[in-house]
């Protein structure tokens, strides 16, 4: 039988393998200074990120915070329609490398790692290590000789993103700082990798940490606390343990620590607690 | 002023429709059945998009790839990701449409709604009408779970989920979806709206070996690590023991140290390989 022979509502729409993307470019940028933020949208432009095929979107923030970083950021991420999502400050001039550049350093990085999901030209490697690859306002350049890198965390200055990977933001953390740690480790938890790479371009500021900055320092340090924290899980047809150390999951996940835990559970949390 | 290939983004998020309603399809006359329940039960053109994944011949996605692809591409303010072989007999969209509102007064972190899920590790919750007939009424609704099952899922769109990337197959996708919400910091809950189930679910030897593969990506997923930025270094934990601890400054000293001794950049730099040009 014939699927469309049948009166069906529609519209139903059959998903292809290949995904057609509306622009290449989805260009995001909180807005502060509308006068600044032209000046970067004109250096993208003479870079080649022109409107056939680049969307250019921002959130105006120069009268009143109308969204925070995590916010805006998820808005952004929800609605552009891109392949490619490029997260930036107003305050960054594409004046050194363009599109081609870019587009470049994206086909190396997918050959080495089909599995990366944000690129940036900054951040941490590991505790003891970062990478900066950046002209700053002053025209001191700092630059990195080790790139591509695979980095912990990205500043958030410029940060590119596939958007195939899907990626979020926490909707539980709120303010204008971490918010490109955050991605990185919600990249981490669903498969992606990020990475440092060689494009280099104008950052008139040289970022701050001042005191909300350690309020979301400290507010990321709790959320993750709880997000990463090992829990039993029940299903409608399994139970099991999950916990971070392989030590901790074989432990968990042994017949007698789950039955006991089910009947810690069956005494002290019965069903009608999780009622709202 | 302004350029018009400029668009700035307002405060209240616009939707295409209210439901995009999600499938994979092995068999189409099912699936047409399907759609047709839905479209009976008040799910018709001018509020909901229809949208599946062809898998008849073989299997172009599976269940985390061809998920996430409906995630990204639904136009609706709720996605209802859902099995083919379900039949909407009983409650209809005007019933979704008011349970929706009641879980946005109760609890406006909510971002997946289900018929059936796991409460912990002890309770489980069915709300369910089976093949033969017979009704599954939970009468403690509606309820928080840890995970729902995947006959029928309801996401906010507006929350940005995504299912792992790492992960293959049919089985537990559900639960890989409550895990990342609950990352994400949103709560899933398990809803009264009855519909017909005609399988029940099974836990064949794929199911297992997917629920391995599940437990080893999670012990890396929610592993402790110590994190550096830019500006700043912290340790992150899933215990507020070791938080405290690693992130004194005499741990995050020697951890430094270890870093800078065993853990050079050099490890991290992934030169392009010049076969790969």
């Amino acid at each position: 039988m014939s699927f469309m022979s049948i009166e069906i509502p529609s519209p139903i729409k059959r998903v292809e393998l290949k995904r057609e993307f509306t622009f290449k470019y989805s260009i995001c940028t909180l807005v502060t200074n509308l006068e600044e933020y032209l000046e970067m949208v004109k250096s993208f432009v003479n870079q080649g990120f022109n409107y056939n095929d680049c969307e250019f979107l921002y959130i105006d923030n120069s009268k009143m915070n109308t969204f925070d970083a995590f916010a805006g950021f998820n808005r952004f991420l929800s609605i552009s329609q891109g392949e490619h999502i490029i997260i930036c400050h107003q305050d960054i001039l594409l004046s050194i490398n363009g599109r081609s550049d870019l587009e470049a350093r994206m086909e190396e990085i997918t050959k080495i790692d089909p599995k990366w999901a944000i690129l940036s030209n900054a951040g941490g490697v590991n505790l003891k290590h970062t990478a900066m690859h950046v002209t700053h306002g002053n025209g001191e350049f700092l630059e990195e000789p080790l790139l591509p890198l695979k980095m912990q965390t990205v500043d958030e200055s410029f940060i590119l993103i596939k958007s195939e990977a899907n990626l979020a933001m926490s909707s539980n953390l709120e303010g204008f700082h971490l918010y490109g740690t955050d991605l990185c480790l919600i990249a981490r938890v669903l498969g992606y990798n990020a990475y440092a790479i060689n494009f280099r371009f104008i950052h008139k500021s040289t970022g701050n940490a001042n005191k909300s900055f350690y309020n979301i320092k400290k507010a990321l340090i709790t959320k993750y606390q709880k997000a990463f924290a090992p829990r039993f899980m029940g299903t409608t047809i399994t139970r099991f343990y999950l916990a971070g150390t392989k030590c901790g999951s074989l432990i968990g996940n042994s017949v007698i620590i789950m039955f006991l835990a089910r009947q810690y559970v069956k005494v002290f949390f019965p069903k009608r607690k999780y009622r709202v | 002023m302004v350029s018009s290939f400029i668009k700035s983004i307002e405060q209240v998020e616009q939707f295409v429709y209210d439901y995009t309603i999600c499938t994979l399809v092995t068999n189409l006359d099912e699936y047409q059945e399907m759609v047709t329940s839905f479209s009976d039960a008040g799910f018709t053109s001018d509020r909901c998009e229809f949208l599946y994944i062809d898998n008849c011949n073989k299997n172009t996605f599976d269940a985390f790839s061809g998920l996430n692809r409906f995630l990204r591409e639904a136009k609706g303010r709720f996605i209802i990701m859902c099995h083919q072989d379900i039949l909407l007999i009983d409650d209809d969209i005007k019933v979704l449409d008011e349970r929706i509102k009641e879980m946005s007064l109760l609890d406006p972190q909510w971002a997946i709604l289900g018929n059936s899920g796991g409460v912990n590790i002890k309770h489980r919750v069915m709300h369910i009408t089976r093949r033969n007939g017979k009704r599954e009424l939970e009468s403690l609704l509606p309820i928080r779970v840890q995970s729902v099952d995947e006959n029928f899922i309801v996401v906010r769109n507006d929350a940005n989920l995504a299912l792992s990337a790492n992960l293959r197959g049919f089985h537990l996708y559900g639960v890989d979806l409550c895990l990342i919400a609950d990352i994400l910091g949103f709560n899933a809950y398990v809803i009264e709206f009855n519909l017909l189930h005609k399988s029940d679910g099974n836990a064949d030897s794929h199911f297992y070996k997917q629920l391995n593969d599940f437990k080893i990506k999670y012990t890396h997923g929610l592993r402790d690590r110590f994190m550096s930025t830019t500006i700043t270094r912290f340790y992150l934990s899933g215990s507020i023991i070791k938080n405290f601890l690693f992130n004194s400054p005499i741990s995050l000293y020697f951890a430094r140290q270890y870093c800078k001794l065993f853990r050079s950049k050099l490890k991290y730099y992934k030169p392009i390989n010049t076969k790969n040009r």
